[in-house]
């Protein structure tokens, strides 16, 4: 089950002076969605959102990525066992060689954000595609827009995604600007961006 | 309080007539007082129920599916044995190769608000899952909220607020106490919802947002 955002458009027009999209004056919907997009965004720091995804362990290729929208990498196992995770820094300090060392056995250790932010390395290196790895990570959930408005998220995150909206649209520079409004919105979702960050934040 | 006599409530701190109202409608007032449940039930873990739900034979359950009203779980049992709450670092301390061990789950680790990872797990394993949520809203004007009554005024308050959210500038100012008083209700709650889940040795108590950084959302600083 997912949150639909149109449901919640829908429910904005009214507070942005409009029954419907064809009577609002100085928005639209799609820039309604686009400021969804960014409350979701902006309210990563509450790490509510785990995604879980899976590579092959291929032959040759020591390097990994992350999801695309993953902020933060959790854990890797390889074919149900956990993987050490260790800072370049730390491997250094343990195998100065660990860039080159490849085996055909399976990986002993993860190094994260090797060649950037969002990958992560597997050591030694495979030398025989083998089995499969399972990244957890911190991600975002997938961007709405009008022709995909469902997205995988909690229940009450629909009032965020209100807030969050209707701060948008009344702090952005039109004739219909309520900056007190936009940030009255704003600072209740960071109220409840800190509760939710001591209800969800990931404990590794 | 029913929903028509929190909407009348409503209405008449908002100024206006709950037969007719002139700048607000029937369906926004609604919506914001089915708002105010949500939020008070986020951040009080107030709502709480029990359900069954069903594993797959994958080690990772998507909560949002299973359990798509779903805040956080309190307590889960599985064979009638209490499941233990950990975190990942744990469960590889315990066991490296956690993700494998099949069997009756006797931990689980809650990864964000979406996913559960169950220590051991198993395909088609029944789990009784009691858990904080968010109730669903009112359905008819004669419905009535799930929060208990002691807590109708604070739905009113916080949607008092809401609705000045249309209105900006000094109207939206003189609703800041209505927010204020909605946060001290969330405060007492949680409070008492922190106490109750001591006495059942729930997984999750309210977060402890202090009644400074509410206050500070109500103030505008």
């Amino acid at each position: 089950m997912a949150v639909n955002v149109s449901a919640v458009i829908s429910s904005i027009w009214p507070a942005l002076g409009a029954l419907i999209e064809d009577h609002a004056v100085w928005w639209d919907a799609d820039e309604l969605y686009a400021w969804a997009n960014d409350t979701l965004r902006r309210f990563r720091g509450a790490r509510i959102y785990v995604e879980v995804t899976t590579h092959a362990l291929t032959a040759g290729v020591q390097n990994y990525a992350l999801p695309a929208k993953a902020s933060a990498l959790l854990a890797v196992a390889h074919e149900g066992k956990m993987i050490p995770r260790y800072t370049a820094r730390e491997m250094d300090s343990l195998r100065q060689a660990w860039k080159v060392y490849s085996a055909p056995a399976a990986p002993e250790f993860i190094v994260e954000a090797v060649t950037s932010a969002n990958t992560f390395a597997v050591v030694p290196s495979p030398e025989a595609t083998s089995g499969t790895l399972t990244v957890m990570s911190v991600s975002l959930p997938a961007d709405v827009s009008s022709g995909a408005p469902s997205v995988d998220i909690p229940t009450w995150m629909s009032e965020i995604l209100y807030l969050g909206m209707l701060a948008g649209a009344k702090g952005r520079e039109t004739e219909g600007a309520m900056p007190e409004s936009a940030a009255a919105a704003e600072r209740v979702i960071a109220a409840i961006e800190q509760a939710a960050a001591q209800l969800f934040a990931v404990r590794k | 309080m029913t929903r028509l006599q929190l909407r009348t409530r409503l209405f008449e701190r908002l100024g206006e007539d709950p037969a007719s109202p002139q700048f607000w409608t029937a369906t926004e007032a609604n919506e914001a007082l089915t708002a105010a449940e949500t939020v008070l039930a986020l951040l009080t873990l107030t709502a709480r129920k029990v359900a069954s739900i069903t594993t797959g034979a994958d080690v990772f359950v998507d909560l949002i599916s299973a359990l798509p009203d779903i805040v956080v779980p309190l307590a889960i049992r599985a064979g009638g044995v209490k499941v233990a709450p950990t975190s990942l670092t744990q469960l590889a301390m315990l066991n490296r190769s956690w993700p494998a061990a099949e069997g009756t789950p006797q931990r689980y680790a809650l990864l964000g608000a979406n996913v559960l990872a169950l220590y051991p797990h198993q395909d088609a394993q029944s789990l009784s899952v009691e858990y904080a949520y968010i109730p669903a809203a009112m359905s008819s004007d004669s419905a009535a909220p799930v929060v208990r009554a002691a807590l109708h005024d604070a739905l009113v308050d916080y949607a008092a607020w809401r609705m000045r959210l249309k209105e900006g500038a000094q109207l939206l100012k003189e609703a800041e106490p209505d927010l204020r008083r909605f946060f001290e209700a969330v405060q007492q709650e949680a409070a008492l919802v922190r106490n109750e889940a001591r006495l059942n040795q729930y997984d999750a108590t309210p977060p402890e947002v202090t009644l400074a950084k509410l206050m500070e959302a109500s103030r505008g600083r």
